[in-house]
């Protein structure tokens, strides 16, 4: 799974794991913020979000403190992916 | 009108904890310092991040009740608590029309569970046996049968404060007349599904819990129960019952906020205490201690030392305030129950508990604490906590015996109904796309359910939601969903137990989700009576309202599709000759409140454990609504000669019948085909009634 693929993929679990009905996928830009102001998530949905990504691609993403900047866009998320696949 | 209100004795605890099976082994080691924690035994945890807990020690051959049915973990404690309760109060052998409140969140859920989680070759009977042990009314069915009672009953759910609100609605009861007796309180056993939940949200604690210090990390979990019989002073004093301490106010409400964060700011906290207080004239400065809900995560009590700041003022730094969840852990539904049994334990011997594994107390609570063993001081008043999941808290006030409290006055109004609603709909209607995205994520169809039919009870006018409560009755809950939730971390391990699921899965999440997306602040909770749940929730919601707890309340029932209770009820429905197509869903809900327009016709009389003599007289124009068995009661009263319509609703599920009952009877007003309207349902040996009546006025 090349790097797009990879955005593609979080995206989609972004939508079908957080109840986004009505966003497309597409719509969440790579460097959109997440959190707070962006999307309007919270820490429940970055609980949600990183089991279904370990869930779905097998790494451990840090917690704690240490996930903020990993949860910042779906473009740090997919970076972070890469390293622990990679790692 | 007004008549004088009663005041509520305490004269009765039982307590069923990790440290031990009786409130005074509990409270003597509480004040010891001891802790009940340990490792895990009862389910596996080993996968999880944390893997201890306040376990209580239970034989589970030894039943508390005749007979060999084997009942769960939660009905064991439940009946063993509430039967010391009684002992202790000298009423082995209590009156039948002693009244029961039981809160809870996990009823049979250990056992339920375990259907699953053994994969076992069961037997279908007892799979299904097992399975129905899970409905939230069981305990209390338990208890009820168990000690003989015939009086009022409820089962109250508000996640972590169910057990304290348990004890406000029986001093509900007493304080308006409705009862002279009550025993209240709340069990909770631990299960793999409020565990491994817990565990996802990543708020319990890898050691044990710290309950205030700067180097808390979550809570811990227990389990167990606890009753108080609750008794009006006149009904303690002619039997010469000696008085523990007096229930002398209590408040309850909601932040609608959001379903697992607290409100930051405290706000909410801090107008449950100030409302609390005032009920029971007591002043910031007359306040010795705090028993604080306390459960060692970092928001909770941060949260809770805002909104003790805020309502005690200068006065909070006179103040105690401890947690005994850092040795009993945080026993969810119950701890409201056991914190308030200690609390009475503590005012009536002139000893505070402390809060154990606090070393280094966050700085800038601004209170003071009890660390190390209990401290003797004279308790005149204190103050028991409790919030849960989906931001409702309740407030209970208890002062010493000899404290004097001239009587006060109640309204003596009858409520009034200024809306109802019903939604019939089949399961394939996609009811979330009625709600908007951004506040109805992950909610379930129970809670789309109750959120519609709740805000079209409401009515377009109503304005500020500020104060207004909600009751939302259930049979049987979300079964799939929490099926779902426990399949995946049972198939896949407990790492992958959903933490945005679990919130959901509490059977108050449905009113709590509504009350978040609708800005209810009133008392929010759930009720559960199997078929009757709807009648039992308008019961609840109309005894706050006489209490003065709400200005307004919305209450009904909402049986959403499920799949697994469809497929255990089937045999059922075959056994009584009726084979009924596939269940629609439903919900009906009404509006009701203190004061009204003259056109709202008002509730006469209610009750949920009725007897054809206690009901007003039919007059004028009248008509009666009822479910299958009500034409007994009918005739036995004097509404005999009234015309009977027995009522069925196609495509509704039987469960939710009451609520669209509720609707029938008082649209029949507003129709102006009858002046007086009653309501029987028949349930499981007992009736619960309603009168509604057009007001004289009305032209």
């Amino acid at each position: 799974m090349d790097h797009d693929e990879l955005k593609r993929a979080i995206k989609h679990i972004i939508v079908e794991e957080l109840d986004l009905r009505g966003t497309e996928p597409t719509g969440i830009a790579d460097d959109a913020a997440l959190f707070g102001s962006g999307l309007g998530l919270d820490s429940l949905d970055a609980l949600q979000l990183a089991l279904a990504i370990e869930e779905r691609f097998g790494v451990r993403l840090p917690e704690g403190e240490a996930a903020r900047p990993v949860f910042a866009s779906v473009s740090a998320l997919a970076r972070e992916v890469e390293r622990l696949r990679s790692g | 009108m007004t008549a004088s209100r009663q005041r509520v004795a305490v004269t009765g605890v039982g307590v069923v904890s990790a440290l031990g099976n009786t409130a005074p082994e509990t409270f003597a080691r509480l004040c010891a310092g001891e802790r009940g924690f340990g490792p895990v035994t009862l389910f596996d945890v080993t996968a999880q991040r944390c893997q201890l807990a306040a376990e209580v020690r239970l034989d589970p051959r030894a039943r508390p009740w005749a007979g060999t049915e084997p009942g769960s973990r939660t009905d064991q404690m439940a009946v063993a608590a509430a039967r010391e309760a009684l002992a202790h109060a000298g009423l082995d052998r209590p009156e039948r029309e002693l009244s029961l409140a039981i809160g809870g969140t996990t009823a049979g859920m250990l056992e339920a569970e375990g259907v699953l989680a053994e994969q076992s070759e069961l037997a279908p009977a007892l799979a299904a046996e097992r399975l129905l042990s899970y409905p939230l009314s069981t305990p209390l069915e338990r208890v009820r049968a168990a000690l003989g009672l015939e009086g009022h009953h409820a089962t109250v759910c508000s996640a972590c404060s169910s057990g304290a609100n348990a004890i406000g609605l029986g001093a509900s009861w007493i304080e308006n007349g409705r009862a002279s007796r009550a025993l209240v309180g709340g069990a909770d056993a631990l299960c793999r599904l409020t565990f491994a939940g817990f565990d996802a949200l990543g708020v319990m604690s890898p050691g044990p819990c710290r309950p205030f210090d700067a180097a808390r990390s979550g809570l811990t979990l227990g389990e167990g129960a606890a009753f108080l019989l609750l008794e009006s002073a006149d009904a303690a004093a002619q039997r010469g019952a000696r008085v523990l301490a007096w229930l002398d106010g209590w408040s309850v409400g909601a932040e609608a906020h959001h379903v697992t964060h607290p409100e930051a700011s405290g706000a909410t906290g801090a107008r449950l205490i100030t409302g609390a207080l005032a009920r029971a004239r007591v002043a910031p400065h007359e306040l010795t201690w705090v028993n604080a809900h306390g459960t060692a995560t970092l928001q909770n009590d941060a949260a809770e030392a805002r909104a003790l700041a805020l309502a005690l003022g200068e006065a909070l730094g006179q103040v105690f305030v401890s947690s005994c969840k850092g040795q009993i852990g945080h026993t969810l539904g119950a701890a409201g129950a056991i914190e308030a049994a200690i609390t009475v334990l503590a005012v009536e011997q002139g000893q505070v508990p402390p809060t154990a594994g606090l070393e280094a107390p966050e700085r800038e609570l601004g209170f003071r604490h009890v660390i190390g063993r209990a401290q003797a001081m004279p308790v005149r008043t204190a103050l028991s906590t409790s919030f849960g999941f989906g931001g409702v808290g309740t407030v209970l006030v208890f002062s010493e015996r000899d404290r004097p409290l001239p009587p006060t006055e109640r309204s003596v109004e009858r409520p009034c109904v200024r809306g109802v609603a019903a939604l019939a709909t089949p399961p394939a209607e996609p009811l979330v796309d009625r709600l908007d995205v951004a506040r109805s994520r992950r909610f379930d169809r129970a809670s789309a359910l109750v959120t519609l039919c709740a805000s079209a009870a409401l009515g377009a006018g109503a304005g500020s939601r500020e104060g207004i409560g909600l009751v939302a009755g259930s049979a049987f809950g979300n079964v799939d969903r929490t099926v779902e939730f426990l399949r995946r971390f049972l198939e896949r391990g407990p790492r992958f137990a959903s933490p945005a699921d679990f919130p959901h899965l509490v059977p108050s999440a449905p009113a709590g989700n509504a009350s978040i997306y609708l800005g209810l602040t009133g008392p929010v909770l759930a009720t559960a009576d199997l078929s009757t749940s709807a009648e039992s929730a308008l019961c609840i919601a109309l005894s706050l309202i006489e209490d003065g707890q709400a200005e307004q309340m919305i209450a009904g029932s909402a049986e959403p599709h499920d799949a697994i209770t469809e497929r255990l009820l089937a045999p059922l429905h075959r056994s009584q000759g009726s084979s009924p197509g596939p269940r629609g869903e439903g919900a009906a809900f009404a509006l009701v409140a203190r004061t009204g327009a003259a056109s709202d016709p008002t509730v006469a009389f209610w009750s949920d454990s009725a007897h054809p003599a206690d009901l007003p007289p039919p007059g004028g124009r009248a008509r009666v609504f009822g479910f299958g068995g009500a034409e007994a009661f009918v005739r036995a009263s004097s509404w005999r000669d009234a015309p009977l319509e027995l009522l069925t609703f196609d495509g509704v599920p039987r469960e939710a019948w009451g609520g669209f009952g509720v609707v029938r009877a008082v649209e029949a007003l507003w129709a102006g085909t009858a002046d007086r309207t009653l309501l029987v349902s028949p349930a499981r040996g007992q009736t619960y009634a309603f009168v509604f009546e057009r007001r004289a006025a009305d032209p």
